[in-house]
């Protein structure tokens, strides 16, 4: 079980000929940790790299200096490599991307179910139950590219929960939400936090989750 | 993998799968009909001959003249001849060296003969006398019953059936009839005339001479022609792949050496089996067209669905998981064309042999578990190397995420 992730000193790639170029924040050419438990909103205008935050923690893209950590609380952390990476997106940390990364062609249960099949997590009737309770019900066996953004954010948020995890991380969830979808998603996660204990990212340019969070950061 | 293969498998190309079946179909028949054609051919070839071992030649040298001495091979020719590629094993013709008489007497007919033996190794000799109705019997001299089993030539039973038989009315003698027929043969030795009773084992259409076991000829000539010269005017060359390769040929006419009979028969088995491996060859380049088409269809997929595979792999499916689906979908394409081929070629096959047989007696038909195995080799080979080449694409998307870090 990872404990806490930690972002030693990381920067983009970019810059390093020339340190002074790249950004320094809170995150970036920082020490930053996020803990298990805890909840971290990252706050970043326009340009500050926030898409490239979500990519170097997913382990999506490596075109970084410095180090990001996951340790296990026993000082041990999680060596690098392709099953070691496997298991990050399979049971380490929940990713729901900005653009949703959605199979158009496949309907929101199916989308859902594409992931669950992975851990098999959770079972088709509860997937079912947590679309019908952000408003999807009658969309649950429609293809995905039939439906609205802010319907697919809906759809991406449950696919981000039907994993096991130690952190999750949210790329703008409701940037396309209206108030009362935006607070059912928050009962979701907090509901989930509560029963497992995990750590939540979200990510925002000022349209906020409502949410508790424990740190505020700025990129 | 329901789901996997709902998102993945879209995108297929029919026309390009129907493509590749058609064009590998063609070619895994033509492939599987040369693989029981050889077959075929090396069973009808050595067919009709159940003594002697399938693929031989019989080498002498030529007589100069009337006057010069027996024309022998040396032990270095022999070895030389060892040697080649194409030769499996070389036998040597070992000749009686004192008079040898023969005769039989049918109702009141007799016939008496001088006659000559020869012997060769036992190795060139298969113990199948079912032909003649001796399937018991060994080929082995009895001394003590004085049984000796000899190999007769065909053509001495057909000069007795058409000419000898039919001009002096005498019942004509069947192969089945051979086992017993009452031939002796008699030794004039030193020691006064020895007497044995010859015992048919079988024909041959291949070597016009009479053979009987080879430790018997040896020790025949050890005991009463212990002076004589024993070495081998003629040799027996045999090869294990039942064809020989055209430098043998060119190696025999440098040496000046003469093939005997069935010479021709040999060149014309080397070129026939040349023509099967053409026919061989031109099926595979069809199926390797097919191949390839394969390949440049699944990988026009994949290219397809570079964003579904990136997507899914950012999701936390492996690569082998992805790779999966579209290994699955070719073993599936692979395994339908070659049973299919297998099939068609099962089915086709009674009818060409139906064929044969009634332009051949001699022909006859071979079982197709060559064809199956054929088969099943391509479909391992096919479904390995698609399932390699589909697996590298995968993760060739998947690359820049793998390392991790």
């Amino acid at each position: 079980m990872i404990q806490s992730i930690v972002f030693d000193n990381v920067n983009l790639k970019l810059f390093t000929d020339n340190p002074q170029d790249g950004p320094v924040s809170q995150v970036w050419n920082n020490v930053v940790t996020f803990e298990r438990g805890k909840s971290y909103l990252i706050e970043a205008t326009s340009g500050r790299g926030k898409s490239s935050f979500c990519s170097f923690l997913c382990g999506l893209r490596n075109d970084y200096v410095g180090n990001i950590i996951l340790n296990d609380g026993n000082g041990n952390a999680l060596p690098g490599g392709y099953s070691n990476m496997l298991l990050r997106r399979q049971k380490i940390l929940a990713m729901m991307f900005q653009e949703h990364r959605l199979f158009p062609e496949l309907s929101s249960v199916d989308n859902v179910m594409l992931k669950n099949q992975i851990t098999g997590y959770t079972t088709e009737k509860e997937v079912r139950a947590m679309l019908v309770r952000l408003g999807l019900e009658d969309h649950l066996d429609r293809p995905c590219g039939r439906m609205s953004f802010g319907q697919q954010q809906r759809v991406a948020f449950v696919r981000a929960l039907c994993q096991p995890f130690d952190f999750i991380l949210l790329d703008e969830p409701i940037s396309h939400l209206d108030e009362g979808n935006a607070a059912i998603m928050t009962d979701m996660l907090r509901e989930r936090q509560e029963k497992d204990g995990v750590g939540v990212i979200v990510t925002s340019i000022g349209y906020r989750l409502p949410y508790e969070y424990d740190e505020i950061l700025y990129l | 993998m329901k789901l996997l293969f709902k998102l993945l498998r879209q995108n297929i190309s029919l026309g390009q799968i129907l493509g590749f079946v058609l064009i590998n179909l063609v070619g895994g028949l033509i492939v599987l009909s040369g693989v029981q054609g050889y077959k075929d051919f090396k069973s009808f070839s050595t067919g009709g001959d159940q003594i002697l071992s399938a693929g031989y030649l019989v080498v002498t040298k030529p007589v100069e003249s009337i006057l010069a001495e027996r024309p022998v091979f040396s032990e270095d020719e022999i070895k030389d001849l060892e040697k080649l590629s194409s030769v499996s094993s070389v036998g040597e013709f070992v000749a009686s060296q004192i008079e040898v008489k023969a005769s039989f007497a049918l109702g009141q007919a007799k016939l008496s003969s001088d006659i000559f033996l020869e012997a060769v190794p036992d190795e060139f000799i298969k113990d199948d006398y079912s032909a003649v109705g001796n399937e018991d019997r060994v080929w082995d001299a009895d001394l003590d019953t004085k049984l000796l089993p000899v190999i007769l030539p065909r053509n001495y039973l057909n000069l007795y059936n058409y000419g000898y038989a039919a001009a002096n009315g005498l019942p004509q003698i069947t192969d089945d009839l051979l086992g017993t027929f009452p031939l002796r043969i008699y030794f004039d030795t030193e020691e006064g005339r020895v007497d044995y009773n010859a015992m048919v084992c079988g024909l041959t259409n291949k070597i016009n001479t009479i053979l009987v076991p080879w430790n018997f000829m040896k020790e025949l000539n050890e005991k009463y022609a212990p002076d004589a010269d024993c070495s081998p005017s003629r040799l027996i060359l045999t090869t294990d792949a039942g064809d020989f390769e055209d430098s043998l040929f060119e190696y025999l006419d440098e040496k000046g050496y003469v093939m005997e009979g069935d010479s021709s028969h040999v060149r014309l088995q080397s070129f026939i089996y040349g023509i099967l491996l053409v026919v061989i060859v031109v099926g595979f380049l069809f199926s390797l067209m097919a191949f390839f088409l394969l390949v440049v269809s699944i990988l026009l997929l994949i290219e397809k669905n570079k964003e579904k595979i990136v997507n899914l792999f950012s999701m936390g499916y492996s690569v082998r998981k992805i790779a999966m689906v579209y290994q699955l979908t070719v073993l599936v394409i692979d395994t339908f064309v070659w049973i299919v081929a297998a099939l068609l070629t099962t089915i086709i096959y009674p009818y060409f042999s139906a064929m044969m047989q009634e332009s051949s007696s001699d022909f006859v038909p071979a079982s197709l578990w060559q064809v199956w195995l054929v088969s099943l080799l391509f479909i391992l080979l096919f479904s390995v190397m698609h399932g390699l080449v589909v697996y590298r694409q995968v993760r060739k998307h998947c690359k820049c995420n793998e390392r991790g870090k």
